[in-house]
């Protein structure tokens, strides 16, 4: 079985996706591309190397994807290629940073990729606003979030509530981060738990 | 059923495509002609748009072998994924029109779609020298092929025969130096006598 863990920056989707494994024995999975070939020049020059810089992620995450399938066991994953796609590349096209024909010819291939492979038996939304984020980004003091935007925060939140409202077509459920404290609060992280269990293995699921 | 013929620029792929669908009733499939929106970029700056332009053919190429293999009926195709992946792609890799880092994120792409799908069931490669080839070539007349030279020619028939001595799935290789099979109906009937003792007879030749 594949469940994904989505949600934007500082939404809390580790520390959620390490709860579940360890209350399920699920294996945890977090992105891990320790070696992007392009990334020196793609910062040099986003323009000209966007494409090839997307078309190796596209591809690294497809690869999951097949792993993840072929699997014998329940994985959880955090961040799928569904983000990649639907929240982080349309930013980059409204941004200009690719043009019209290599974003077809990427979604192309991401359409394509998505006729072989199955979807996720379960895809976790972590909905939380802009100042929840903002908080759990201070909390965490990672150096190079703290100079985020505000309004890049809010335009990602946009998008992440257009992919899983209008372009995602698989089983999702959305948990409303904002007024739910899973790591400090064991009512919290049970409420979770029980939704899980009631769509994962309930006859009446939600 | 997926039935596929491979050979050089003028070795005789849609001429024998053809003359088997009529034979056997099989759907025949030909290159796509749908324009590649990077060709005119291409021809003007190699280096800049071969990756672009061959992701956007091994798509293309990859949505026929995922149709064909959804398909009922049984379809020859004419020219195969495998000649973009390891003809042509490599040869301009080789020519030094795609970098290696560009290559390489190509190659593991197509590496994970074949992980993927079948091989066809039969794969039918028509060898032929370079006379032979120029020959037909000069025959068809097709004007922007008139300009080819020499020495490329050579290149990917090296690169086939290379990758046809590595092909893992079943494989018909025909003489095309000797079997006429367009203009000779004892040498087409060789062509199906073999075709027939490899997909319909007890005793397949191996």
């Amino acid at each position: 079985m594949h469940i994904a863990i989505a949600g934007n920056i500082g939404s809390g989707k580790s520390t959620l996706t390490q709860m579940l494994a360890r209350h399920y024995g699920w294996e945890a999975r977090f992105e891990a591309v320790d070696h992007n070939p392009y990334l020196e020049d793609y910062y040099r020059d986003i323009h000209r190397w966007s494409f090839n810089m997307e078309v190796f992620f596209l591809k690294e995450r497809f690869r999951d994807l097949i792993d993840i399938s072929k699997s014998d066991h329940t994985i959880i994953q955090d961040r799928t290629i569904f983000e990649g796609v639907y929240v982080f590349m349309q930013n980059n096209k409204a941004m200009g940073n690719l043009s019209d024909r290599d974003y077809e010819t990427y979604m192309e291939l991401f359409e394509q990729m998505m006729t072989v492979v199955r979807l996720p038996d379960l895809m976790i939304y972590l909905r939380a606003s802009v100042p929840h984020l903002v908080g759990n980004i201070q909390k965490r003091g990672r150096e190079y979030e703290q100079s985020m935007k505000l309004e890049y925060l809010e335009n990602l939140n946009r998008r992440y509530d257009e992919f899983i409202n209008e372009m995602y077509k698989g089983r999702v459920m959305v948990i409303d981060k904002d007024n739910l404290d899973y790591l400090n609060n064991p009512k919290d992280f049970a409420q979770i738990v029980d939704r899980i269990d009631a769509t994962l293995f309930g006859l009446f699921p939600e | 059923m997926h039935i596929a013929i491979a050979g050089n620029i003028g070795s005789g792929k849609t001429t024998l495509t053809k003359m088997l669908a009529h034979r056997y009733g099989w759907t025949p499939r030909f290159e796509p002609v749908d324009n590649n929106p990077y060709l005119e970029d291409f021809y003007a700056d190699m280096k800049r748009w071969s990756f672009n332009l061959q992701i956007y053919f091994l798509n293309k190429r990859f949505k026929e072998v995922v149709e064909i293999a959804h398909s009922q009926e049984t379809i020859i195709q004419d020219r195969t994924i495998f000649e973009d992946a390891c003809i042509f792609a490599p040869n301009l890799h080789g020519q030094g029109m795609m970098s290696d880092r560009d290559f390489a994120n190509y190659k593991d792409l197509f590496d994970l779609m074949m992980s993927l799908v079948q091989l066809p069931d039969l794969m039918i490669y028509i060898r032929s020298s370079i006379p032979t080839l120029v020959a037909q070539i000069q025959k068809r007349g097709r004007e922007y092929e008139q300009t080819m030279r020499l020495d490329y020619l050579e290149g990917l028939s090296r690169r086939y025969e290379e990758w046809i001595s590595t092909y893992k799935g079943q494989l018909i290789v025909i003489d095309g130096d000797h079997c006429k099979f367009g203009d000779n109906p004892e040498h087409f009937k060789q062509v199906t006598d073999m075709i027939d003792a490899k997909l319909f007879g007890l005793f397949p030749m191996e």
